[in-house]
């Protein structure tokens, strides 16, 4: 109930979508269950063209809409297609994944169809994920619903120091970076080299305190009420190649699509050609699942495409447990280079992330290679650069505890920084951006 | 749990004490002497961001916001006004306000109009504190939506003394300008729902028509400069129009449509001038 309250609160005419959606996956999951697999497979492919039909309608139909228009006045034919004027629900995206796993799991035998449809209901609809993941599954979220939880003081109080930590990434880095990034990208066209370049690092650095801050949000509020979530990010600027990073960018999402789109395709089991095109078409899609647009599609494309090499050369699977400089306190120069590569590949390849368009991000490069002064004229950013600072020190140390702060022994200590963080949060708080993911 | 409780108290007294503090201090700005007696509010686009120094008025902010379209000029106002009192307002126009399409984009449905009401953010307190404001909930207005200068400076972005027209403000300017911009009385009507309100509010509104470079003249269509010009005249015939008669040399612009540092100065200057003499 609170969670449906929770996402009425934004708009009760969708609740009734989430809704719909609940009761058909949850009634899927029974009949996908059959010892009939022919039967099985029916209600799987139901349960996929429903979640993706709902995601398709509200998400991409205008964009098609538009593209065939477009198509046809190529031809010199003229079409008006009727366009949706309708608001993209919120959280469409999380929720209709959620609901294909469920069905999926129990498919492949590795979930039981849930009895209690209140249970399920929980599992689809629980706030702290509802809106912006993490993408749970149900074999690790729905058994934690089943079973009954008491308080627990120690996992409470991680839990207030994720979401304090989430709420400085939030609010105090990436809404601060937010004002910078959006003056340099409104006005690119009269911005020197330089500051497009710190405009594409802040928006690195923006995106990563939005999302991951929120995650760390959704996490700690799940561990208040005795939840344990999966991990969604790990310190993935650390990552010392494209591989790496999306084994520690959005995990829930790439998990997702590794386990229920790559390997039903065959994975990298089937030769060389065809793991290099089930490598494209799983960027394609994670990029057009971000946003019906195209340059969100170049944006997945780049990324398979730094990926591709990778892949080819078998080195795709090269830093898998370790962190970098596990054993040391600083990286040696082999992968400090490797670190800085990859984060200047993924800020490159985030340019078009942020653009409004593909040739908004083309002149925005243009913009850097025919205009390269170095006149950086937003100085109001000056002390959020200074928070990025502490930022990658702070998950420097933590890298190999995962994200968390840290429980120094000193008990003053710790209220010290916990006071500090807080104060930031509340003095920056009026000003505020929302959260990017939450557009998907 | 008790131990959990405690805790969340502890740190919940903390930011209480801080709110407390903070608006104890910030209290002391509602007896900013008052010099002038006169709120001025500057509102428009990049035209008015990067010609006027409200530094140089008596109690005066300038919220221009780079590529604002002219109906959320009356959104910034409704966001205003719920906390503060307004004597004048100034509006700047331009050629390309009375062609473009951005504005039917934002005036077409009320639910688009609240997106745009949305899409502004929290007024800078240091902006507000200038203003002589009476009955300001200071903690209230924190969650206000109303817009937040990009920069702080009223040169915004442009920090250049010189003119520096580039091949893509030429290319855009062209765009925005070219033969087919028809002249979209949609535009009027914008401006008289802004007049109105201002009206309805007891507020001044006088408008500004800014300045720009013989280049940008020399693309603006005919057809369109004869109906603005006309509109224009009719404005300053009504006393809505704050008449800078002055011929702006292209060495005061930083590029086509946007006042350099001596060009913003002389701009100001002139602006006050009139400004106090109405």
């Amino acid at each position: 109930m609170a969670s449906y309250y929770f996402y009425g609160w934004w708009s009760w005419k969708f609740m009734g979508l989430l809704m719909l959606s609940t009761i058909l996956d949850y009634s899927y999951g029974f009949w996908v269950a059959s010892p009939n697999k022919k039967k099985a497979k029916v209600f799987l492919w139901l349960s996929i063209i429903n979640n993706l039909g709902i995601l398709g309608i509200f998400k991409y139909y205008n964009f098609f809409a538009t593209q065939f228009k477009e198509g046809l006045e190529l031809l010199g034919l003229h079409t008006n297609p009727v366009l949706l004027q309708v608001a993209l629900p919120v959280g469409i995206s999380f929720y209709t994944f959620h609901g294909m796993s469920y069905v999926f799991d129990i498919y492949r035998d590795k979930q039981q169809p849930v009895k209690s449809f209140v249970d399920y209901a929980v599992f689809v609809s629980f706030f702290p994920l509802l809106v912006a993941g993490p993408i749970e599954r149900a074999s690790h979220l729905l058994p934690q619903v089943q079973k009954e939880r008491t308080f627990n003081y120690t996992q409470a109080v991680e839990g207030c120091r994720l979401i304090l930590w989430g709420m400085f990434k939030k609010v105090v880095i990436a809404d601060s970076l937010a004002e910078t990034v959006d003056a340099i990208f409104n006005n690119y066209q009269h911005e020197n080299g330089v500051t497009l370049i710190i405009g594409a690092i802040a928006f690195s650095f923006q995106i990563y305190g939005d999302f991951s801050g929120y995650s760390d949000i959704a996490l700690g509020t799940a561990k208040l009420f005795g939840f344990e979530l999966l991990s969604n990010f790990k310190f993935p600027y650390f990552s010392r190649d494209v591989a790496e990073f999306w084994r520690r960018w959005h995990i829930s999402l790439s998990s997702w699509f590794r386990d229920y789109l790559y390997i039903p395709l065959g994975g990298s089991k089937q030769g060389k050609w065809k793991s290099v095109r089930n490598t494209f078409i799983i960027f394609l899609v994670s990029g057009f699942w971000h946003g019906a647009s195209w340059n969100f599609i170049a944006w997945g494309f780049i990324h398979a495409c730094g990926f591709l090499p990778l892949l080819l050369l078998n080195r795709n699977r090269k830093h898998v447990t370790d962190v970098v400089a596990q054993d040391r306190k600083l990286p040696n120069l082999k992968e400090l280079r490797q670190m800085l590569s990859t984060f200047a590949f993924v800020t490159f390849a985030w340019v078009f992330f942020r653009a409004e368009g593909i040739n908004q991000s083309l002149n925005y490069f243009k913009g850097i290679w025919n205009n390269f002064g170095s006149n950086f004229k937003h100085t109001n950013g000056r002390i959020t650069f200074l928070y990025v600072f502490l930022l990658i020190l702070f998950d420097w140390f933590l890298r190999r505890d995962e994200r968390n702060l840290k429980n120094f022994k000193i008990n003053y200590l710790n209220t010290i920084i916990y006071v500090i963080l807080l104060l930031s949060v509340v003095s920056q708080w009026g000003e505020k951006v929302s959260f990017i993911y939450f557009e998907f | 749990m008790k131990l959990f409780f405690k805790r969340i108290l502890f740190y919940a007294s903390v930011v209480f004490i801080y709110l407390l503090i903070n608006l104890i201090i910030n209290f002391q700005y509602e007896t900013y002497p008052k010099i002038g007696n006169k709120n001025i509010i500057f509102l428009g686009d990049s035209h008015m961001r990067n010609s006027i120094n409200p530094d140089s008025f008596f109690n005066a902010v300038n919220f221009g916001l780079n590529a604002d379209p002219l109906i959320g000029q009356k959104w910034k106002l409704v966001g205003l006004l719920n906390n503060n009192k307004i004597d004048t307002i100034v509006i700047s126009l331009g050629y390309h306000n009375f062609i473009d399409s951005i504005d039917i984009f934002f005036t077409s449905e009320s639910s688009k109009a609240d997106e745009n009401l949305f899409r502004y953010n929290l007024i800078n307190n240091r902006e507000l504190c200038k203003l002589n404001l009476s009955k300001r909930k200071y903690l209230f207005s924190l969650f206000r939506k109303m817009q937040k200068p990009v920069d702080l400076s009223y040169v915004g972005s442009f920090f250049s003394e010189n003119m520096v027209m580039k091949d893509s403000a030429k290319s855009a300017i062209s765009r925005r300008l070219s033969n087919d911009t028809a002249f979209k009385f949609s535009n009027l009507i914008t401006i008289e729902i802004i007049r109105k309100f201002c009206e309805s509010k007891g507020i001044k509104c006088l408008f500004l028509f800014t300045p720009t470079s013989s280049y940008y003249n020399s693309k603006v269509p005919v057809t369109l400069k004869v109906n603005v010009d006309r509109y224009i005249f009719n404005l300053k015939q009504k006393g809505a129009l704050i008449d800078i008669n002055y011929n702006f040399n292209d060495n005061l612009f930083f590029d086509g449509d946007h006042l350099n540092i001596h060009g913003s100065e002389l701009f100001t200057h002139l602006v006050k001038v009139k400004l106090y003499r109405k």
